[in-house]
This record gives structure tokens, C-alpha cells and sequence, in this order.
């Protein structure tokens, strides 16, 4: 059987950094991987604006920038009911890769996290991931976004209550 | 009303909505939290392969689908040519420094806006280069200058050891060794500690 090749010239990317550099960067790698059009702001509350407007299918967005960062402009994605995506992936590029900044990225809507320097596979692998593998949302108490919890421990013995819970609620499941 | 009819309608009003809002559950998390659970349409699998039917896939099989190696070297070289662009551009714009290190030794301060233009070139040819330590260095600066109250004047004694620093730059090491995270961490309590002593 044939393997069939994904045609990304139908997708819309955008892209948030405050460093010029990196705008044009990332513009240019997603441009070679095939994306339809690449839209890139610098800042969170001037992507905020450029979002509505474009609507891309993909995000990608810096960790720290000036007036609001990555983490804020991520929440703001998911929790404004104005926007006409709220399930948008949000993949976060950053050179802050300690543990408390990742988490930080989780808690407030981030679909995946791409450690800087970024490299050609990375960047198409982070790619690849969110539309092969989309994550469930989830929305509790005041989070709303990817689930949090998803990481498989191959150590872990124990039953797998969310499997097990989500067959439980099977006949909950709403079309 | 049935029971489950009015789980759906609550369900479905509560629920964010990206115009087709997929499957959804409700049930209570471990510690008996109320949370609902939804699946969106995977909408990027469906445009990308071209086939609507995709929208239900939520996990693909490893080796269905392929991406084009030649995009992928591609992509390579122009992250290596950005490289050296940045590192051209890095070792340039500090350069640019030099003279007014020059002027501040001999006790000319330099134009706060000037400084600043400087610094955020700076900062952002690091980004892209992913060189920790002047991102760190020129994101303190910033700091300093962006914070410092209009009439209080530059100190040297902040600028000179961002500045020192900045030209010393090989001896600090990109992957933040302990000495390393030292003199940033040394950095960012100096500017913290002069734009308190300035308010």
C-alpha cells in the first residue's frame, strides 16, 4: 500500500515572537514545509487581534515577550468565547525548558512544548503530533483546554482509571 | 425531558463550541470535580489528507501517512544559514557597544532610547540564535532601562557589568553552567535591586 503524503499547502500557520529574527525564522520553516500561508505576530495582544482576523489552524507562539507573554495569550485563546477557535493547537516554542515553565505552559492551554533551539525535525514532528495525535480537552473548574494528563508510564502497574472511567461513561458520549 | 436529554442540552450549553463540537463526555475527575471531557473533530487531518471522513480519527497509525524528506533538508539548511547570519549580526551589534562603553568609562552616559534600540537587537538576534546567556543579559538591560523612572540618570555602576559581560560573552557558557547562571542571576538582582532603591 501506498503511504500518502499530507498536503499542508491547505493549512494556515501563525506565528508569535517578539525577536524579528525569529518571526522570519520559523516563517520560512513553516514556508518549506509546505504551509498555505504563514501569519506571524509580535506580541500576544497584537496576535490576539491578528487571530480573529486569520483564524490559522496552527499556533505557535514564544514563551516570553513584552506586553503579555506566551502563557497569557495562550489562557486568553482558550477561555474568550469570542474566538472562533478555542481548540486551536498551541504548540510553544521556549529556551526555558525547567520543569515549573512547562507546567506553567499546561496549565494554561498549551498543546505541546518545543524546546529552543529549534531543529527541522522537532519542528516537524511537533507538527505532525497535533494532527495525528489531537489531544481531548478537558474543562474543569476554571481550566479549560488539552488534558492535562497524558503521560504514559511504562513503569506503572496500577489500573487505568481514565480508560476505565471513559468506558464507564460511554453511554454519556453526546454527536 | 429524560434524563439524558437533559444532560445533553447542559452538556451542550456549557461546552465551547468550534462549530461542530464533536464527542463529549461528563463525569467527575479523582477528586470529584465535575469535568467534562470533549473531543473536537480532528478538522487538520481531514484538510490535510483532503478526505472529511478523517474528522473521527483521533489517533493515526504509525507509517499510514509520510512527509516529504526533501522539505525536511530543506528546512535544515535554512536553519543553518540563519545560524551564521545570527552569529554575524550577534558579534556586529555588541561590537557597536564598544564605543559607547568607551564614552561611559570616561564618564559620558549614553542616550537612554539609543541604549535601548541597542539592547532589543540585541536580545532578539539572541533569541533566534538561542544564546541564553545574552538573551538573559540584554532582557535584565531592557529591564533596567524600560522600568527606570524618566528622571532618574543611567548608572554605570549597573551598565558596566551588563556591558562587561556582553563582551566576555564566550567565557559564558550557553548551556548555563553553575558560574554561568551565576553572574545572570548576579545581573538580574543588580537591575532589581537599583530599580528598587529608584522608586
Amino acid at each position: 500500500m501506498t503511504k500518502q503524503e499530507y498536503d499542508f499547502s491547505v493549512l494556515k500557520a501563525m506565528f508569535v515572537d517578539d525577536s524579528p529574527y525569529m518571526r522570519r525564522l520559523i516563517h520560512d520553516l513553516l514556508v518549506a514545509m509546505g504551509f498555505g500561508k504563514v501569519v506571524t505576530a509580535s506580541d500576544g495582544e497584537s496576535a490576539l487581534q491578528v487571530y480573529k482576523e486569520e483564524v490559522p489552524d496552527i499556533l505557535i507562539t514564544d514563551a516570553s515577550m513584552q506586553p503579555m507573554d506566551g502563557y497569557e495569550f495562550s489562557r486568553r485563546i482558550r477561555t474568550d468565547p469570542s474566538n472562533p477557535n478555542l481548540y486551536v493547537p498551541i504548540i510553544m516554542l521556549s529556551g526555558h525548558v525547567e520543569m515549573a515553565n512547562v507546567e506553567k505552559a499546561r496549565d494554561n492551554g498549551i498543546t505541546e512544548y518545543l524546546a529552543k533551539p529549534v531543529s527541522a525535525g522537532s519542528l516537524q514532528q511537533r507538527v505532525i503530533s497535533v494532527i495525528e495525535q489531537p489531544r481531548q480537552f478537558v474543562k474543569v473548574g476554571n481550566y479549560f483546554g488539552p488534558d492535562r494528563r497524558r503521560h504514559a508510564d511504562d513503569l506503572y502497574k496500577g489500573g487505568n482509571r481514565r480508560a476505565e472511567s471513559a468506558e464507564s461513561a460511554e453511554e454519556q458520549w453526546v454527536i | 425531558m429524560t434524563n439524558s436529554a437533559k444532560t445533553e442540552a447542559t452538556i451542550a450549553k456549557d461546552a465551547p463550541s468550534n462549530g461542530a463540537p464533536g464527542r463529549q463526555t461528563q463525569r467527575k475527575n479523582p477528586k470529584g470535580d465535575p469535568c467534562q471531557f470533549i473531543s473536537p473533530p480532528n478538522k487538520l487531518l481531514a484538510k490535510v489528507t483532503h478526505d472529511p471522513k478523517m474528522t473521527e480519527v483521533r489517533s493515526v497509525k504509525k507509517g499510514t501517512f509520510h512527509f516529504d524528506k526533501s522539505r525536511l533538508k530543506k528546512m535544515t539548511s535554512i536553519i543553518e544559514k540563519n545560524q551564521s547570519v545570527c552569529i554575524d549580526t550577534l558579534n556586529r551589534k555588541v561590537k557597536e557597544l564598544e564605543p559607547i562603553y568607551e564614552d561611559m568609562r570616561n564618564g559620558t552616559m549614553p542616550d537612554r532610547d539609543t541604549l535601548k534600540a541597542q539592547a532589543s537587537n540585541l536580545h532578539s538576534v539572541s533569541k533566534a540564535l538561542d544564546h541564553i546567556p545574552v538573551s538573559r543579559i540584554t532582557a535584565s538591560l531592557l529591564k533596567y532601562l524600560n522600568n527606570l523612572p524618566p528622571s532618574t540618570d543611567l548608572e554605570s555602576n549597573l551598565l558596566s557589568p551588563h556591558f562587561d559581560a556582553l563582551f566576555n560573552r564566550e567565557t559564558l557558557n550557553v548551556k548555563l553552567d553553575p558560574p554561568t547562571k551565576l553572574v545572570l542571576t548576579a545581573l538580574e538582582a543588580l537591575t532589581d535591586h537599583a530599580l528598587a532603591v529608584s522608586k
